[in-house]
């Protein structure tokens, strides 16, 4: 599953750690998404949206690979 | 983007919590085991030899009840890790007790050496395993 975690974040100018904080997750967690180690659960997903004010389609897509 | 690495309020939070749980049980272990291991527990025979012996269980038990309430703590990434590292730590115990079954069935050392090596390969494989799994 890729993702624009760390492009909105960049938009944003907002650190791991503050994205983190945001979430109420670890900054590894945070980490671990934007380097597509780990895909989040469903709800993390939905908070991940709402943090970011954009559908979840529109942050996570499927691997072009 | 900023790119510091500083720690988010929630792994500052999970560290203390951490800390104030295990550093008690781990300080209680050692003490626990030192003492043991400072009496002659070969030499009693009476009928608190056992209990004696098995004092280092309790500070052990209080470890394993600090660890489970940091998994509760954990992110959902943080506990997926925190599993795999255990099972890798499992797998490499079960592998270490086997081998130190068949060496010692073939006269190689004895037991309390192979359940040492036993412990702490686990031990050993659990922790190495943990950072490696939640690098950033």
């Amino acid at each position: 599953m890729d993702n624009r975690l760390r492009e909105l974040r960049a938009v944003r100018k907002w650190s791991q750690a503050e994205l983190a904080d945001r979430l109420e997750v670890s900054r590894q967690t945070v980490n671990a998404i934007e380097t597509g180690r780990y895909d989040p659960s469903l709800p993390l997903a939905f908070k991940i949206a709402e943090v970011f004010g954009e559908a979840i389609e529109s942050i996570f897509h499927p691997s072009t690979m | 983007m900023t790119s510091r690495t500083t720690p988010a309020e929630f792994d500052r939070r999970q560290n203390r919590a951490g800390f104030r749980d295990a550093l008690p049980a781990v300080l209680a272990l050692v003490v626990a085991e030192v003492l043991v291991a400072s009496l002659d527990l070969h030499a009693r025979t009476n009928r608190w030899h056992l209990a004696v012996a098995l004092i280092p269980l309790l500070p052990a038990c209080w470890l394993g009840w600090a660890h489970w309430r940091m998994l509760r703590r954990s992110d959902e990434f943080q506990r997926i890790a925190h599993l795999e590292a255990m099972t890798i730590g499992f797998a490499v115990a079960m592998l270490a007790a086997l081998t130190g079954g068949l060496l010692h069935a073939a006269d190689v050392g004895s037991s309390p050496q192979w359940l040492q090596i036993t412990f702490i390969g686990g031990i050993l494989a659990w922790v190495i395993a943990l950072p490696i799994r939640l690098r950033s």
